[in-house]
């Protein structure tokens, strides 16, 4: 059938047959529950009080887009600012190593609870080691890095769910913060929307 | 009694009286024939045990025939066959392919009972005469035709789900689903309602429907996720014969049937997905049928359908995993079959058919593909001994040529035999080769289930899948009103299109999967059927079958056949009382399910327990003009909507009202 003829009959059919399911059921429902709770812009405030637990949501859920975020601006930031973190879907690197110009390093504590690391838990003998961002050493196809590993996988659901763990994190300007990933979904399901919590101990 | 002539009847005697051996059939030699004369064993449900069955699609109706296995999915039902997928049988209506395979499958819950005459099964491959597809046999849909006057029929029923596998949660049913718009949109609740009008002349008829049809969801109690889809068809259909002479005849029709779903899937995630579903069907068919006196038929087709498929999925509360795939795929096909009487006792039957096809959707690798294929075939049926003797023996062979743009050359042969020793006794054997087309998604659809967190990719270089298929039957009526049919059967399956893994899933991204041409497989079966006309009042009919499978590749059997199934059917007349019942049980064999649960790349078997259901229903004639029914279908209320998908007990009712200028209409159920 020639082409000119074909698209002239999938016109007509086109009006003749049912609507676009789309205009009759789509939902106008934007982004998950929590869109007000996603992390906004960093802004430099001298006077903020580091120390008082903060939640924040990224929306990571680009394949391409990274989201740099920085600890005393408290948000997102431009990639040209002074950033700490960076997150892409569930990836989350260090502003050091292979990843980034600066020297921010982190040390995994497993099995503790958030409100009891304090800086007494800091290493300063090696114990757990400070490490930055690194090439695949394993061949697992996956950098090395603190935040290499912060969930466990399940392949029969597909669901990633954080470790017991809190990171500590040498930031760009030499403070030190625990960050613990809560969820790696928001409050309606969706993949790709990192919420942790984070404070900055008092050296 | 001299066979070959029968294939040629005048077109008076397709429309006259007849008994069941007189019964005409098409579907085994392309060509109309007497169903006692038939070279290939060919089964017929007819208008008559559609009514009386009480089902309101083909899907229920197919699932009573020995050998062939009903499964049930969010889209729709399709048939197994001797154990083969519903990728392996080819649906025909009216002598062309029905279009609009949704995972390889015909949804044959999209054919009311009201649309149809007959239904023609065939066993076996006969890629010899209909080309590809039809590997483990043939189902042909016969429309039905007007009659001379004027009749109208109106049908209303509704009915109740009253089982164990429906749950409340299925009002959370988003608003705008189509379910509201019916009155069977209420959970629960089943309704089946159409309007037929036959109107004739002496040379012509019309025949319409209207249908309408809706089915509740189902699901476990407890889960949000539903299992089946709610859904509602509606369907129109136009019939049109027009008999210019004796000797020449045009049928034309038109169809168009809409199917709307919607499911409420949840994720492992907790996300909640709307899922709404329209699958549109557009039919259209014109030609003649030419008689050459006692020396030859010549039949002309010229079809078109088309098949719509919206699928959109909206997540509450997010748009993350919100998304639309719409498909169009139209073909258009020419047929000519003609039949001819060349010399004593042969009678040939070759024909050339014409197809295009195009595909045009959002998930194809490239915006729209096209196929042509031209195909021959020619079929002798020699009947090799003189007429008049008390045998028959009859052998049929046959050659079809398919070339494909898509996949290249497929030769089909096949031979068969049919022996009548005495009046009372037929053997029939044959063996075929057939085929199997790589369809459109395997070659190029691209696919990905956010929900489930996989991905497909077709395979463009993907070649036929290639069967031999065997089969021996002997047939034996030692009184008029007594038969029993022995059926085996054996297939042979290479070059499989198997799903291959491309790389497993990992927290980066979905597994990732593709199509090839690996596998290889077998079933093999063998079925008794008897009926038994015990008085007038009385009707029997019981059903056996054995089943064995094997996955070769796997070294295991294929997935969810049950290796032994029964069944027994019971229609009861009472005429002073007006009155007709039928019941139905059918038993499944336990059975074995492989699923790969934990995805780690390696099936789990599942033991599927037996279950068996009972199928009740009754009729009243209060008048001659109306009609009232009552039944129940899964009595028992057996099933279960993993391994044993039948609908649960359900309660339903109706009333049929008929009127008519000249003549008689039967009120049907």
């Amino acid at each position: 059938m020639p082409r000119t003829e074909h698209a002239l009959l999938v016109a007509i059919l086109g009006t003749a047959c049912a609507p676009d399911l789309r205009d009759r059921l789509q939902r106008d429902d934007g982004h998950g529950l929590n869109t007000e709770d996603l992390a906004q812009a960093g802004v430099l405030d001298t006077g903020a009080d580091l120390t008082e637990p903060q939640e924040v949501v990224v929306d990571a859920q680009s394949e391409t887009e990274w989201h740099p975020y920085d600890f005393e601006r408290q948000g997102l930031v431009d990639v040209a600012l002074p950033w700490d973190l960076t997150f892409q879907r569930y990836r989350i690197r260090v502003n050091g190593g292979i990843s980034g110009e600066e020297d921010v390093v982190a040390a995994n504590l497993d099995d503790r609870v958030f409100d009891d690391v304090t800086a007494a838990d800091v290493p300063a003998d090696g114990d757990p080691a400070w490490v930055t961002d690194a090439s695949d050493a394993d061949g697992d196809g996956e950098d090395e890095g603190a935040f290499a590993d912060w969930y466990d996988y399940d392949p029969s659901t597909h669901i990633l769910t954080p470790k017991p763990r809190v990171t500590l994190v040498r930031t760009v300007e030499g403070a030190v913060v625990k960050v613990e990933v809560l969820d790696y979904y928001d409050d309606a399901g969706s993949p790709g929307f990192l919420r942790f919590r984070w404070a900055e101990l008092a050296l | 009694m001299h066979a070959l002539l029968l294939i040629l009847p005048a077109f008076a005697t397709e429309d006259g009286e007849s008994t069941h051996h007189d019964e005409l059939v098409v579907t085994a030699t392309r060509t109309p024939g007497r169903l006692g004369d038939s070279p290939v064993a060919t089964e017929v449900v007819g208008r008559d045990a559609l009514e009386g069955s009480g089902a309101d699609t083909l899907a229920e109706v197919l699932e009573r025939q020995p050998g062939l296995q009903v499964t049930r999915s969010f889209r729709g039902a399709s048939v197994r066959m001797n154990g083969l997928d519903s990728d392996y049988v080819l649906v025909l209506i009216d002598g062309q392919p029905v279009q609009g395979r949704v995972g390889g499958a015909i949804d044959l819950s999209r054919f009311p009972i009201e649309r149809i005459e007959r239904v023609e099964i065939v066993r076996g491959a006969a890629s010899a005469l209909y080309g590809a597809d039809a590997i483990g046999g043939v189902i042909h849909i016969i429309t039905r035709q007007g009659e001379p006057g004027a009749a109208v029929v109106a049908r209303v029923g509704a009915g109740a789900m009253a089982g164990t596998h429906t749950d409340a949660t299925l009002t959370e049913f988003p608003g705008a689903l189509p379910l509201t718009w019916l009155p069977g949109g209420e959970p629960n609740t089943t309704v089946d309602s159409n309007v037929s009008a036959s109107v004739g002349g002496e040379r012509w008829s019309s025949w319409s429907l209207a249908s309408i049809q809706s089915t509740p969801a189902l699901a476990k109690p407890g889960e949000t996720g539903t299992q089946f889809d709610g859904q509602a068809i509606a369907t129109a259909s136009e019939r049109v014969d027009w008999k210019v002479s004796d000797d020449h005849r045009w049928t034309g029709q038109a169809a168009y049937t809409r199917r709307r779903s919607a499911a409420i899937e949840e994720t492992d995630a907790g996300a909640i997905l709307d899922r709404a579903q329209s699958t549109e069907f557009i039919e259209a068919a014109l030609g003649p049928d030419l008689l050459f006196g006692k020396k030859g038929r010549l039949t002309t087709n010229l079809a078109w359908s088309a098949f719509r498929d919206q699928t959109f999925i909206d997540q509450r509360g997010a748009t993350a995993l919100d998304s639309y795939e719409e498909t169009w795929d139209h073909a258009t096909e020419l047929d000519v079959v003609g039949t001819v009487l060349p010399v004593d006792r042969h009678a040939i039957t070759g024909g050339v058919e014409l197809r295009h096809e195009v595909l045009r959707t959002d998930r194809l690798t490239t915006p729209e593909v096209d196929r042509q294929r031209a195909s021959a075939f020619a079929q002798d049926v020699w009947e090799v001994l003189p007429d008049g003797g008390t045998q028959q023996l009859l052998l049929v062979s046959g050659l079809r040529y398919d070339r494909d743009s898509l996949f290249g050359d497929a030769w089909s042969p096949r031979v068969a035999v049919r022996w009548d020793p005495t009046r009372r006794l037929v053997f029939r054997g044959s063996v075929g080769r057939g085929f199997r087309a790589p369809p459109f998604k395997d070659l190029y659809l691209s696919f990905v289930n956010q929900g489930a967190g996989y991905r497909v990719d077709g395979n463009p270089d993907l070649e036929p899948e290639r069967a031999w298929s065997e089969s021996l039957s002997v047939g034996w009526s030692p009184r008029s009103d007594l038969s029993f049919d022995l059926v085996g059967q054996r297939t042979d399956l290479t070059h499989m299109i198997a799903v291959d893994t491309v790389a497993l899933a990992t927290a980066g991204g979905p597994a990732r999967y593709s199509y090839v041409n690996v596998d290889e497989a077998w079933t093999q079966s063998l079925d008794l059927t008897t009926d038994w006309t015990v008085n007038a009042l009385l009707e029997l009919g019981a059903r056996g079958g054995l089943l064995q499978t094997r996955d070769v590749t796997l070294d295991r059997p294929l997935s969810g056949r049950p290796p032994a199934t029964a069944g027994l059917d019971v229609r009861v007349w009472s005429p002073n009382e007006r009155l007709r019942a039928d019941a139905a049980y059918a038993w499944q064999a336990a059975s074995t399910w492989f699923v790969d649960e934990n995805n780690d790349g390696t099936d789990e078997g599942r033991e599927a327990p037996a279950w068996h259901t009972v199928d009740t229903r009754l009729a009243w004639h209060a008048t001659r003009r109306i009609e009232l029914h009552a039944g129940v279908e899964n009595l028992l209320d057996t099933g279960d909507l993993d391994y044993a998908p039948t609908r649960p007990r359900r309660v339903f009712g109706g009333l049929t009202i008929s009127a008519a200028s000249t003549g008689t209409t039967d009120a049907s159920n």
